[in-house]
């Protein structure tokens, strides 16, 4: 079966402004020599500490990035998305304002009427959408941002430390979510810390240092694997 | 992104930005009156009674390019840094940022528009006799030139702004100068001859002096200005999507600011 996702010999430079005055950007390298595929229904969490490319990867395989060398093939329909919930948001526009612009920037079109009612229905916000999101909790706003951007995800899902938003049930109904949708034959790529998520549901683990890749295999050894590097 | 998508987002980009803009007062759509309003007043009273000025088109003739000059600056200000403002976009999702200096553009334009509609009553109030001697019909393709002149100069801004911040600094002097250099205060009939054809080679020069002409009579500035302006401009458009089309990549995670 031909994997989703395949990444071959990938490098990664980023270019910053040093500290002394200069008029040049200096190149830093991120990533390199990573190789990965991803899937059908799988959910490939990318573990590592802060600062060692995850979420550049992320956004490498996402297309928000481009690769200094190397390459990504895509298999499926439509490319990896990265799940960014409340992209575009402003506070002086009202629920359902914000509803439309973040769904069309994530999609470049604006959401259907089906769309529409199973973000309402998803975020339980019901008719609160037509007040300016400034006024809403915290919880209100991040269940509207979370199913604005479940809404519009693609086949591959990139999610990048944004697994749950709100409350304790809207979690358990997002981690519910995420199951439906690993049986729809959907796939997800996941950068989180959090190791008790990675054990229920994590289905391959990758292990990242210093921009490279140290560990791809099962889900616990990869935990210990990531536990070793943390406290050696 | 399809090119239907690129189109449908920057339009719909703009009209967000717009409603911002229109909810982020009190008085909200009132300010779009009451700002050229005072802004007019301001002007009037200093130029009518202060300046003891009775001449109506003089003060209209400074009207004309004082709110150009403020279409130019915001357009090229605004557009400079539209790419790094809007980062926390482009650094989530594949809409490609050039959509946001487009926007900004337009955000300008439809300012200016209304502050445009506001002076054209305000000069018809005054004297309608003098006024709109010319066909209304050359406005549209003055201002559709000076604006993708004023578009393509920012983009080229904002195509170099991220990788040397220090440009925002000499466009903050260069058009604060431009208010001095294109005929705001002065008619384009007071440059010496031999110099004439350079003044008008400025772009804010050009579509004030045919503005006026357009609204209150006067000589309309011929097409070989326009040719040459846009020759001129073409190359700066040209040269900021060289830049862009290097850099677009960069943006996104250059860490400069």
């Amino acid at each position: 079966m031909n994997p989703l996702v395949q990444v071959e010999s990938l490098d990664f430079e980023y270019f910053y402004k040093p500290p002394k005055r200069s008029f040049g950007l200096t190149k830093k390298r991120v990533l390199s020599d990573i190789n990965l595929s991803l899937n059908k229904s799988e959910i490939l969490v990318i573990l590592g500490k802060n600062g060692c490319g995850k979420s550049t990867l992320l956004r490498l395989l996402g297309k928000i990035y481009k690769p200094s060398s190397g390459f990504i093939k895509y298999n499926g329909d439509r490319s990896p998305k990265l799940l960014a919930p409340g992209v575009g948001f402003m506070n002086d526009l009202t629920g359902m304002e914000n509803l439309f612009f973040s769904f069309s920037l994530m999609t470049g079109m604006l959401p259907t009427q089906d769309n529409i009612d199973r973000i309402i229905e998803y975020s339980e916000i019901g008719t609160r959408l037509e007040e300016p999101i400034s006024i809403y909790s915290s919880g209100m706003r991040s269940r509207l941002a979370f199913a604005t951007a479940l809404e519009s995800s693609s086949e591959v899902v990139l999610i990048d430390e944004a697994l749950g938003a709100g409350d304790d049930s809207f979690r358990r109904k997002v981690n519910l979510t995420y199951k439906r949708k690993i049986e729809e034959g959907m796939s997800f790529v996941v950068v989180t810390h959090n190791l008790n998520w990675v054990k229920n549901h994590a289905t391959r683990v990758l292990v990242m240092d210093d921009g490279k890749i140290c560990y791809d295999g099962p889900t616990i050894d990869g935990i210990e694997h990531f536990c070793e590097l943390l406290d050696p | 992104m399809s090119t239907n998508s690129v189109l449908f987002m920057i339009f719909f980009y703009t009209k967000m930005k717009i409603k911002v803009e229109l909810r982020s007062s009190k008085l909200g759509v009132l300010w779009l009156l009451l700002q050229p309003i005072l802004f007019l007043a301001i002007y009037y009273i200093s130029f009518r009674y202060l300046l003891k000025s009775k001449d109506i088109a003089s003060i209209a003739s400074c009207l004309v390019g004082l709110i150009s000059y403020n279409w130019f600056s915001q357009t090229i200000n605004e557009g400079t840094v539209s790419l790094i403002g809007s980062k926390g976009i482009t650094n989530s999702t594949v809409v490609p940022s050039y959509i946001f200096i487009i926007s900004s553009s337009l955000v300008c334009l439809w300012r200016y528009l209304f502050v445009l509609t506001v002076f054209l009553l305000f000069v018809s109030f005054h004297d309608s006799s003098e006024l709109l001697t010319l066909n209304l019909i050359y406005l549209l393709p003055v201002i559709l030139f000076a604006f993708l002149v004023f578009t393509s100069v920012s983009f080229l801004l904002a195509a170099v702004y991220p990788v040397f911040p220090d440009i925002k600094h000499i466009v903050d002097s260069f058009t604060k100068l431009f208010l001095f250099i294109s005929c705001i205060f002065y008619e384009v009939k007071a440059v010496p001859e031999d110099v004439k054809f350079y003044f008008l080679l400025n772009p804010l020069s050009f579509l004030i002096s045919n503005l006026r002409a357009i609204f209150l009579g006067g000589e309309f500035q011929g097409f070989s200005f326009v040719l040459s302006s846009i020759l001129i401009f073409g190359l700066v458009s040209i040269l900021g999507l060289v830049l862009y089309n290097r850099n677009q990549f960069k943006y996104n995670y250059i860490n400069t600011i």
